[in-house]
């Protein structure tokens, strides 16, 4: 017996930027109705519903639907990755067949976001935040140090990143900061935790995204069934849950057993990937992940990125929307990340890449904490 | 960019410590510029304990720079 295969039918991504006018659960229903229309669907035909921090059942209750599954994985930004590989194992198991993967989240606004805790009893309240560690830009940043002394990476390799990604996002409308960047532009705005600069940060925006995740046979019969998109492998892992306390300050372990269960399930090669998604809450994060994925050899990345070879045009197209660097970051990115890859693969992208069939996405959450891999693609597996 | 109370701070230096007897822990470096001219890697280091509100910190200086500050 063959093994049930899984698509994404309905993807949507909801306005973007600053919206204080929505609150998260506004952002996630706005989500979720055009992720079904994009499908052709309703909330009648969802039987199953994820949320990452708001509880699932809040946000069904919201919706006025009733799931017979559901699922409230909370690893930070890379959850949705997580989300979309437990929806895929439960319609496989006969649990639901239609499930609402969604994300909605008040970033820059706050307007009903769930305040993050750190209490004093935590590890992070005990071993971190005494040491006025306790923000994404000067936690997630910690490990890069070491990596730019070991690997001999430059500073200015670091600013190439977002360079490269601003070859994507120029002109972009939607996308938060969409001009051409140089490495000079990068290294002159201001210092937010050494050696991170304000265009090495992402941006920090209101937003929201929702994905439709059904059986390939009942995709076939819904509004998007001539630009089909398939889960070909998934992979979850984790480090420590303190940044400090990395297995490796270098390299993530979770980016490498996650992306190495995707690929074996996938039975891709690096050769086949056409397209790369690498969650960029930070400029580093792109080089730990090429490295950590097995496309360039420990300590290459910097000089791969360097030569251009993720830009428009180059072998690797990488962060095409523009990352959360450029394009936006509400929080908890990982659903851009993969509703960019839904849009290269339906050739419906703003940077189109001609002829992409195979697209990795890689997420992250927490400060290198938790770790997701989707291989997606076009192609009946 | 500092924590909560920590804005008179700025800028403060966190850092990774290896210690000799195996553990690695999380801390501050303090008695040096926080410049990162002045903070090569690896530098050898020498705990030093500083009250911060109730509590009593396990914080570092550059090794053989005398007592706590």
């Amino acid at each position: 017996m063959s093994r049930m295969k899984i698509a994404i039918a309905g993807a949507a991504e909801t306005d973007l930027g600053a919206l204080p006018h929505m609150s998260e659960l506004d952002l996630r229903a706005d989500a979720a109705h055009r992720a079904l229309a994009d499908a052709g669907l309703t909330l009648a035909d969802v039987d199953g519903i994820t949320s990452a921090v708001e509880s699932p059942i809040d946000v069904a209750h919201y919706l006025g639907v009733t799931p017979t599954w559901y699922d409230g994985t909370s690893v930070g930004g890379c959850s949705f990755l997580v989300h979309v590989r437990h929806a895929a194992a439960a319609i496989r198991a006969g649990l639901c067949s239609t499930v609402l993967v969604l994300h909605g989240e008040s970033g820059r606004s706050r307007v009903g976001a769930i305040p993050r805790q750190r209490p004093a009893y935590g590890m992070l309240g005990q071993f971190e935040l005494p040491y006025g560690a306790f923000a994404p830009p000067n936690m997630f940043t910690l490990p890069v140090m070491r990596y730019l002394k070991d690997t001999g990476t430059t500073h200015e390799q670091l600013a190439e990143v977002v360079v490269a990604q601003s070859h994507w996002a120029a002109g972009n409308p939607r996308a938060s900061r969409n001009k051409l960047l140089t490495v000079q532009d990068v290294m002159s705005s201001p210092l937010i935790a050494y050696p991170f600069h304000k265009l090495e940060c992402c941006v920090v925006t209101d937003g929201g995204g929702a994905l439709v995740i059904t059986s390939a046979e009942r995709a076939r019969d819904l509004r998007t069934a001539d630009k089909p998109v398939y889960l070909l492998g998934s992979g979850e892992a984790c480090d420590s849950p303190m940044v400090s306390m990395m297995n490796d300050m270098t390299s993530s372990k979770g980016f490498r057993i996650a992306s190495q269960a995707a690929f074996r399930e996938a039975g891709i090669r690096h050769a086949d990937v056409d397209h790369l998604m690498i969650y960029d809450a930070f400029a580093h994060l792109p080089l730990y992940g090429l490295e950590d994925l097995g496309f360039v050899g420990r300590g290459e990345a910097g000089a791969f990125i360097q030569a251009g070879h993720t830009r428009p045009g180059g072998k690797l197209p990488l962060n095409t929307n523009g990352g959360g660097i450029l394009y936006t970051h509400t929080g908890m990115y990982g659903m851009f990340a993969i509703q960019e890859s839904v849009r290269q693969l339906r050739g419906e992208a703003y940077k189109q890449v001609d002829g992409v069939k195979t697209s990795v996405v890689q997420g992250v959450g927490g400060m290198f904490t938790a770790a997701a891999t989707l291989v997606l693609s076009n192609q009946e597996p | 960019m500092p924590a909560p109370g920590w804005e008179g701070e700025v800028p403060y230096v966190i850092a990774v410590v290896q210690l000799d007897e195996g553990p690695r822990m999380m801390s501050n470096l303090v008695g040096v510029p926080a410049d990162p001219a002045a903070l090569e890697l690896d530098m050898p280091l020498e705990v030093t304990f500083e009250a911060r509100g109730n509590m009593m910190l396990p914080l570092f200086k550059r090794a053989g720079t005398g007592g706590a500050r």
